[in-house]
């Protein structure tokens, strides 16, 4: 009889051991699995970050320069101050497509830039400006499953108009991480460097290349996004693939 | 059956031990849980803390740098304009007209911040300025040169406060100083005549130059001042009445008393009295020739105690008291201290302020370093802070 009721207790305390020890390291699990989400989320819009601020401070982006009178280029980065005449150039060259001068071959973007307008009455003089928006970079972004990550930061700025006026405004950027991105990413890297890549990559809807552009066909829907050169590549069903990028001449070819 | 009843009670301990262990684990999976739940929470509110810093970081360079449309000068260049100038409208001369900051800086970090946001910037638009109005009667020199031994230094501590001290003297034949009582000080400069002022003597004397009833009334609606300071030893208007006749004849005092106190209550400004030093004998000595010839009255040490000293005494310190000011006894304070007192009690002028008030249920507030160029002084600058929510 006491032999029997030491046995039942021994189950229950086995029981019991199981039981805890699945619900803490459950838990320890999850927290760790969120915390490395909290930890992903953190790089994802520092990267957003440092892309606002190459775009808005780089000479070769959209950062004001002017000249001395030797002719040295001097950048007005501290100030963050964007050209007008720049914002204007990216708008057109890059409607649908990320400028090179900040190109990311892992995630795609899209940039606005709004100039806040205003009104100014001195009581002899009125002046008074327009908002405007200008809007460059991609225009298409992977949708559904095929969607990993998204994220907005907007950051105040000044915009020269001319050597008397620079308006207050905001520069935005839509950072997306996905599978049209990385591929294209991928794609545009062969093509700006030359250099031949291998690479695992998956896809969750059926996806092809279109000359200078990577296409997804949801259910619903095409998606489409434009790459730097022409891209010859069989038609991917969903699924992981080994794919081999290669620049030929102008064209990168995917096998 | 002691078997039996051992194994039973056994196994009531082994099924007791089970509880205790369950409680114990329950305790630690929610104290678990209840921390992990909290740090993942302090890393999002980081998270956030991190993108407001780095919006309001840009948004303070492009405050600094931006020239709105129309300006030609940095946002924070026309602040720092308005401040030199002491108005938040600043005028930049007849061909172009004035700029209202406070309406573009206002747009500015509302674009960003939509009213979360208040910009304190710790300095005064316009300076305070404080009256001191003298009685200038021969018995209050004494008062007055303590005064004048530290005069500059009361000044200057004013000043760092941006309160200005006036000096207004009372007017009349019987003043005994003017303003060249206080030259050498720096409040020369500061010092003028109280005229103009609907001044009255006590009748049938005319001597207005112990009406500070009035000046008070005066130096409010007239000169625009914060506070007040008045240093007296009669009763407004003068004493001579009162004292002579027992309180049966006041002269003006009442009149000229309640046109001072109306005013300072309707403009709420602060008035601290100041009672000079006076004693029954003082009394006795001014005013008994005065009581034989103009009142053919004997004036009794009862009276002066009664109106000369008393009533003085309890009218200084009610109208200090109605007024939010103080009241000082000079027969116990030194004059000069009291006034630099005073000096110190006084608030200086508000800080401009410009946006809007943070909600009472806002916890999170976050506040930031925005100085501004001081123009007038070259490399000092104004110390400002923006808060954001």
């Amino acid at each position: 009889m006491k032999a029997q009721a030491s046995l039942i207790t021994k189950g229950i305390y086995i029981i019991i051991a199981i039981v805890a020890i699945t619900l803490f390291s459950s838990q320890i699990l999850s927290f760790s699995s969120s915390s490395k989400a909290t930890e992903k989320e953190t790089d994802f819009m520092e990267k957003a970050v440092t892309l606002l601020d190459i775009i808005s401070t780089s000479p070769t982006c959209l950062g004001y320069t002017e000249e001395n009178e030797l002719k040295t280029p001097i950048s007005s980065v501290a100030h963050k101050t964007l050209d007008i005449n720049k914002i204007e150039e990216f708008s057109q060259k890059y409607s649908d497509i990320e400028p090179p001068c900040a190109r990311d071959y892992e995630n795609g973007y899209e940039i606005v830039v709004r100039m806040f307008g205003s009104d100014l009455d001195t009581t002899k003089r009125y002046y008074s400006l327009q908002e405007k928006v200008w809007r460059f970079g991609s225009t298409n972004f992977s949708e559904g499953d095929a969607l990993r990550n998204i994220v907005e930061v907007s950051l105040p700025v000044s915009i020269r108009l001319n050597a008397s006026y620079q308006q207050p405004g905001e520069i935005r950027i839509k950072l997306v991480d996905g599978e049209l991105e990385e591929f294209s990413g991928t794609i545009n890297k062969v093509c700006d460097t030359g250099i031949p890549i291998r690479k695992r990559i998956s896809f969750s809807y059926s996806t092809y290349t279109n000359q200078d552009s990577i296409c997804q066909e949801m259910q619903h829907k095409l998606i489409c996004r434009k790459i730097s050169c022409p891209a010859t590549s069989p038609k991917f069903e969903p699924g992981s693939y080994e794919i081999a990028l290669n620049k030929n001449g102008d064209i990168v070819e995917i096998k | 059956m002691v078997i039996l009843l051992k194994s039973s009670k056994g196994q009531a301990i082994e099924m007791f031990e089970i509880l205790i262990l369950v409680v114990i684990l329950t305790v630690l999976f929610l104290f678990l849980n209840f921390n992990l739940l909290q740090r993942e929470s302090a890393e999002k509110e980081m998270l956030a803390r991190k993108e407001i810093e780095m919006k309001v970081e840009n948004a303070i360079i492009s405050f600094k740098s931006s020239k709105v449309y129309g300006t030609e000068r940095s946002l924070a260049t026309i602040l720092s304009d308005a401040v030199a100038n002491g108005n938040l409208t600043v005028n930049y001369g007849e061909g172009y007209g004035s700029i209202n900051i406070t309406k573009l800086v206002t747009e500015f970090f509302d674009s960003y911040f939509d009213r979360r946001w208040v910009f304190v910037l710790h300095t005064p638009i316009k300076e305070k300025e404080v009256a001191l109005v003298l009685d200038t009667s021969d018995s209050l020199k004494d008062e007055t040169n303590i005064i004048k031994s530290k005069i500059n230094e009361i000044y200057r501590e004013g000043l760092k406060k941006k309160i200005r001290l006036k000096i207004f003297l009372l007017d009349g034949i019987g003043r005994s100083f003017d303003c060249g009582q206080f030259s050498g000080t720096e409040v020369e400069k500061e010092c003028s005549l109280l005229k103009d002022c609907s001044l009255v003597g006590a009748t049938p004397l005319e001597q207005t130059e112990e009406d500070w009833g009035n000046a008070i009334k005066c130096v409010i609606e007239k000169y625009n001042t914060s506070a007040v300071i008045v240093l007296t030893d009669e009763l407004s208007t003068g004493s001579e009445p009162a004292v002579c006749t027992n309180g049966a004849n006041m002269g003006n005092f009442t009149i000229s008393f309640n046109s001072g106190l109306q005013s300072c209550k309707d403009k709420n400004v602060s008035v601290f009295a100041l009672k000079g030093s006076i004693s029954v004998s003082d009394c006795l000595n001014y005013w008994t020739t005065w009581c034989d010839s103009y009142f053919s009255s004997r004036l009794t040490p009862q009276s002066c105690q009664m109106y000369a000293i008393d009533l003085l005494g309890n009218r200084l310190k009610f109208v200090a008291d109605e007024c939010k000011g103080k009241y000082f006894d000079l027969a116990t304070v030194n004059p000069a201290d009291a006034v630099a007192e005073i000096m110190k009690i006084i608030p200086p002028p508000p800080d401009v302020v410009f946006g809007y008030e943070i909600p009472k249920d806002v916890k999170n507030v976050q506040t930031f370093v925005l100085d501004i160029p001081y123009v007038s002084y070259e490399g000092e600058k104004i110390r400002g802070e923006l808060k954001v929510w």
